[in-house]
């Protein structure tokens, strides 16, 4: 049978829709007072499905059906609109067979078209942004910096002098704010037209413009002073009471959640006069046109949690010793995983040979690695903040600087380097915690240690054995043969292991579960991981000796006892 | 468990939270004209009375939560003064002097009504929303509260206890907030079902029903959560019980449902109504039957979508029938799982 008989015969067993024509592979059919058309462009290509269209339907005011029109039948003054009926990637359409799927894009239809007010109401919520965007005039949408805190607040505003305009939050500060493009400052304040952020609590009756239903400012009252319902916060409507406007416009922005998903929209409002008065005596009283914005929120947090990252690390504060291919992976990930202030610490200057295991791009060789870092990473988001410092950083001051943070990172591969700053760490008797991670040649095996003065253990008891000797590192796996075969050596005594790019992804996987657990409380015990090309494993803190030098008991009360002699 | 997202939804839609802050701001420019024009209304006929002896508090659904999406704004706020009723028996005269203090802006329209002073609020000559304000007395240690039309020849200075009544309301609705979601439901079925009303005391009473509610409550939980369908169809199916019902040829021609306030003056709420007309009763009875009988049918019938259909019925438009589930196992099975 073809295509469109199969099509034709599905249609004309459903009660009420009448088969009428087929012009071009489209089946028309009949439904109500409407005709619609269905085309099925590759039946029998396993992930096609149906699409629908009306004819002529004027009513641009009821959701999934797309505002403009497709040319469908040439020379003919019909209009047709497509109607959008899934979601992207919402069914495997290679399990439906082609019966099931012209019959649920049927289904789909009715429902559509029985939906109640309310359901009409929601519907629209969730493509809201869609119809506003739709009908704005701008192409390059306002950025909006809006944060964590969700509660009314007048924004900065800055133009780029071309065409993007930027709303941020106050507390928000951003790396490329004093950016300069050809000698002069790219970002300039623009008090003409203050921005003002407001949250919606109530959400109800809040429907997006169509070219049926243009906003009006009755739309803007009923969100800030409905009658009917308190669609803001009591304190929100006692801030655009106290909140003076001197300007002839001003752009609001609006957020509300709509599914758990938070929906961000802008409209410009112009007074009749510029005259000084409240926001809310204005909006009530003064607005002429009600402008619709296209805009986009963009800060850290909201695009955090767009993708799903704990916005608990929003806040969090790093230290990471040493910048090298371990640094780098775990620098870049850190920020990806939700934590956008990072101070790193270290002296090497990036070279051709670090590259490919390195995050940092060609042009950065012959750069100190932690200024190609934060050239890198800043360039990620304007709320990262990288505070490069191109030297190591010693005992005494990785004490001094430690408070400020949350956690120190440390990645560097010296043994020495590693043992001198916990040494530090212990006889300072500072409560932060500290991740050791480093990998050992080959590319197979690599190391976690968590080390938190609160508990017992420290790196320094790797390196001791249960008669409280000096041995190496006990935990490493490879043998020195194995390690010295890897071993790469490029003059004057520098060395290089090779190991390859695919420890470094599982051990800053590893790292970043285990930072999360430790900032979530779940780690009571300072804990060894290692981690093998197929499994991270908790070795728990067996590593730990009770005679080791540094943090064993009876050594740290000797140590005590000295100090106080 | 059957139908709790819709529940959930309707419940979201039917509710008022919070006052809207036109109507917070009416209500307190209100109160200030109580407070700076009633004293002097009341000095021109003699009496005395300090603007710190005003006592303005909540009453009714707001202060306990119960409020629903009307189409018409109703808020309750009560006056208290210190007055001799011997001396003032007359409540007319009090509410008139209430009424005249607060009767001097276009935008208000103030009406004595037998329980309270009704100051009502237009928009575009429509009523978009009104404040009760029964006006209590408060005299030797009681609280007395002015009953009486304008003109009535039946009017008196009734006890009462209304912040008795508030606390406990508040006592009985706090902290069980299923029973406060079954009392939202079932004035909704009440709105629902006498829209079209135009008697006076044919509409059980808000107060009533929340008593009935808070009485016959039926907590219904699964390990999913709240069943909400079941605690109301329990709950409505145990007030429909309690109905006394007189029959005449097996036509029931009397169904008489009795609830007293628990604070003074001990008055039965649906006394009013019962007084009114028989059939009041008998109507009320009979909605009330039709909506357990929609309910018990939404909690036996098998598919979702055939339940919200029953349920809509109780409830109208506003309840959201669920799709019909042709086969569900096989277009859950169907949804995309991957994400790349």
């Amino acid at each position: 049978m073809d295509k469109v008989d199969f099509v034709k015969q599905i249609i004309e067993s459903y009660d009420g829709i009448e088969f009428t024509r087929e012009n071009d592979g489209i089946v028309f059919f009949q439904y109500r007072d409407k005709e619609y058309g269905c085309w099925y462009p590759d039946a029998d290509k396993d992930s096609s499905s149906p699409m629908l269209v009306v004819k002529n339907d004027e009513n641009y005011d009821y959701p999934h059906i797309l505002p403009f029109n497709v040319p469908l039948e040439i020379n003919k003054s019909d209009q047709y609109r497509c109607i959008c009926l899934y979601e992207t990637e919402s069914t495997v359409k290679y399990l439906q067979s082609k019966e099931e799927k012209v019959k649920d894009v049927i289904d789909r239809l009715l429902v559509l078209l029985s939906l109640s007010p309310l359901e009409r109401e929601r519907e629209f919520q969730k493509e809201f942004v869609y119809y506003w965007d739709n009908m704005a005039e701008n192409n390059t949408p306002v950025q909006i910096y809006a944060g964590s805190t969700r509660e009314f607040q007048r924004l900065n505003v800055y133009f780029d002098g071309k065409s993007t305009l930027r709303y941020v939050a106050n507390g928000i500060k951003l790396s490329d704010a004093k950016a300069e493009d050809r000698g002069k400052k790219k970002w300039s304040h623009k008090p003409e037209v203050p921005g003002f952020y407001i949250p919606i609590e109530d959400n109800r009756r809040i429907l997006p413009p169509t070219r049926d239903r243009k906003w009006k400012a009755d739309d803007i009252l009923r969100i800030v002073c409905g009658k009917d319902l308190r669609r803001i916060s009591h304190e929100t409507y006692q801030k655009l009471n106290q909140e003076k406007i001197k300007t002839q416009k001003v752009s609001l922005i609006f957020e509300m959640k709509v599914n758990g998903n938070c929906v961000i929209f802008t409209a410009t409002i112009t007074f009749r006069s510029a005259k000084t008065d409240t926001l809310m005596n204005k909006l009530r009283q003064d607005i002429m046109n009600v402008q619709i914005v296209k805009s986009r929120r963009i800060d850290y947090y909201f695009l955090c949690k767009q993708i799903g990252n704990d916005t608990s690390l929003y806040c969090k504060k790093i230290l990471l010793i040493g910048a090298g291919s371990l640094g780098s992976y775990t620098a870049r990930e850190l920020i990806r995983a939700g934590i956008r202030d990072i101070t790193v610490y270290d002296a090497d200057d990036l070279e051709k040979e670090n590259l490919l295991r390195h995050t940092c791009d060609d042009y950065c060789v012959g750069f100190s690695k932690v200024v190609a870092l934060k050239f890198e990473l800043e360039r990620l988001h304007p709320e990262i903040h990288i505070k490069a410092v191109n030297r190591d950083l010693q005992a005494a001051e990785f004490m001094e600087i430690l408070p400020q943070f949350d956690m120190a990172i440390i990645t560097v591969g010296s043994s020495d380097i590693q043992i001198e700053l916990n040494q530090a760490l212990k006889q300072g008797h500072c409560n932060k915690p500290v991740i050791f991670t480093w990998l050992e040649a080959g590319g197979k095996n690599s190391h976690i240690l968590t080390v938190d003065n609160n508990y017992e253990g420290c790196f320094q008891c790797l390196f001791t054995d249960a008669n409280g000797r000096r041995i190496n590192n006990k935990v490493n796996r490879l043998s020195v043969e194995k390690t010295e075969q890897n071993k790469i050596r490029n003059g004057c005594g520098g060395t290089r292991a090779a190991y390859g790019n695919a420890i470094l992804l599982r051990t800053v996987a590893a790292l970043l579960n285990i930072m999360q657990e430790i900032f979530d409380g779940k780690i009571h015990m300072n804990k060894l991981f290692d981690i093998i090309p197929t499994q991270v494993i908790d070795m728990g803190n067996d590593f730990r000796e009770r005679k080791c030098q540094c943090c064993s008991n009876e050594y740290s009360r000797r140590l005590y006892k000295d100090d106080a002699s | 468990m059957k139908l709790k997202k819709q529940f959930a939804e309707f419940y979201d839609e039917i509710t008022i939270k919070d006052e809207s802050e036109p109507l917070r701001e009416k209500r307190e420019i209100l109160q200030k004209d109580i407070e700076d024009r009633f004293p002097d209304e009341l000095a021109s006929h003699g009496i005395d009375l300090k603007k710190s002896d005003i006592e303005i508090f909540d009453q009714g659904s707001y202060k306990y939560n119960t409020t629903i999406k009307s189409n018409v704004i109703d808020r309750d706020v009560a006056v208290k003064i210190p007055l001799d009723i011997n001396q003032y028996p007359d409540t007319r005269k009090i509410k008139g002097y209430l009424r005249d203090a607060i009767d001097y802006v276009a935008a208000r329209t103030v009406n004595i009504k037998e329980p309270c002073v009704n100051v009502a609020y237009f928009e575009n000559g429509e009523e978009w929303m009104h404040i009760d304000l029964p006006l209590y007395a408060e005299c030797d240690g009681k609280v007395y509260l002015a009953r009486g039309r304008e003109f009535a020849d039946n009017y008196s200075w009734e006890i009462a206890d209304p912040k008795g009544l508030n606390q406990d309301l508040c006592d009985k609705i706090n902290g069980n907030a299923q029973l406060r979601r079954i009392i939202r439901y079932i004035k909704k079925w009440r709105n629902e079902k006498y829209a079209n009303s135009t008697l006076d005391h044919e509409v059980p009473p808000s107060i009533g029903l929340t008593y009935l509610a808070c009485d016959y409550f039926q907590e219904v939980t699964t390990p999913e959560g709240d069943d909400d369908l079941t605690a109301l169809q329990q709950t409505m199916s145990a007030i429909r019980d309690s109905f006394i019902l007189t029959k005449e040829n097996g036509i029931i021609v009397k169904a008489d449902i009795t609830r007293y306030i628990p604070v003074e003056p001990f008055t039965d709420i649906f006394a009013t109504m019962k007084e009114s007309s028989d059939s009041y009763g008998v109507k009320f009875y009979n909605r009330l039957s039709k909506a357990v009988e929609n309910l018990t049918n939404a909690v036996n019938v098998e598919s979702e979508h055939d339940a919200g259909n029953y349920v809509q019925k109780v409830f109208g438009e506003e309840f959201e029938v669920p799709p019909k589930q042709v086969s569900s196992a096989a277009t859950v099975s169907k949804k995309e799982q991957n994400f790349g």
